[in-house]
């Protein structure tokens, strides 16, 4: 399930940065282990599943002007947009930006956020990607709570 | 006991020892990634992970193979975004 983007209006599309990468290649070129993948795998299937919202995760760079890179990506996640809620980090630029469609921000008010992105940015400054990523979206998936009338099984 | 007997045995021996066991402490954690550090260049490609689809909930669930695409979509959100930001 690892996805590859193709950057069409920002410089980070590189050369290996190719829409034709699978999951075999993710044990070379992905930062992350395969129990960590398969950690951050199950944190966004099952946050998704509990709450009905749609959880995306971005690794990558954000540019110059993050928050609007981050909104732009969030209007093109797939499924609803207003459903959505895009956690894009940015290592290198040392940066979390949560973003939240209209309908998925009444059930995850801002301040929900600031709190999720303050208990990731302590994971993340001590160098625990992964770790913060998870706790970070159980956090949000908490908050967000479960709807009524939605069956998850 | 000659002395050559007596530098194997009271140094060979404790050394072999030891050698023995930083081999079997360090080896094993050679494979595992550079953990990441705060302020680190960051080499990786941008990687973009969803949920997998539940089949009925989302609409997604028989076009789960295409990559998703950054960029200019027509798809976009009809109301005010909210979130938060954070840096570290």
């Amino acid at each position: 399930m690892t996805r590859t983007i193709e950057a069409t209006s920002h410089d980070t599309a590189t050369e290996t940065t190719a829409a034709a990468r699978t999951d075999q290649t993710e044990g070379q070129d992905s930062p992350f282990t395969l129990p960590e993948l398969s950690r951050l795998d199950e944190a966004l299937t099952m946050s998704s599943r509990e709450t009905g919202l749609r959880f995306t995760l971005y690794l990558g760079d954000l540019g110059a002007r993050t928050r609007s890179r981050a909104e732009e990506l969030h209007g093109t996640s797939g499924g609803d947009p207003s459903e959505a809620v895009l956690l894009a980090v940015s290592p290198g630029q040392r940066v979390v930006e949560v973003v939240t469609g209209h309908a998925a921000a009444r059930r995850l008010p801002d301040r929900a956020c600031a709190l999720a992105v303050l208990s990731m940015t302590n994971s993340f400054a001590s160098g625990d990607l992964v770790g913060g990523i998870v706790n970070g979206l159980r956090q949000l998936s908490d908050q967000a709570g479960h709807p009524r009338g939605l069956h998850t099984h | 006991m000659s002395t050559v007997e007596t530098i194997l045995v009271f140094a060979g021996i404790p050394l072999a020892i030891i050698l023995l066991f930083a081999a079997l402490t360090l080896l094993p954690g050679r494979a595992r990634k550079a953990r990441y550090k705060p302020g680190q260049q960051w080499e990786y490609p941008p990687v973009w992970w969803e949920p997998h689809p539940t089949g009925s909930a989302h609409d997604g669930g028989h076009g789960g193979a295409h990559a998703l695409t950054a960029g200019h979509s027509t798809a976009t959100s009809a109301g005010p975004l909210g979130g938060a930001r954070g840096t570290w």
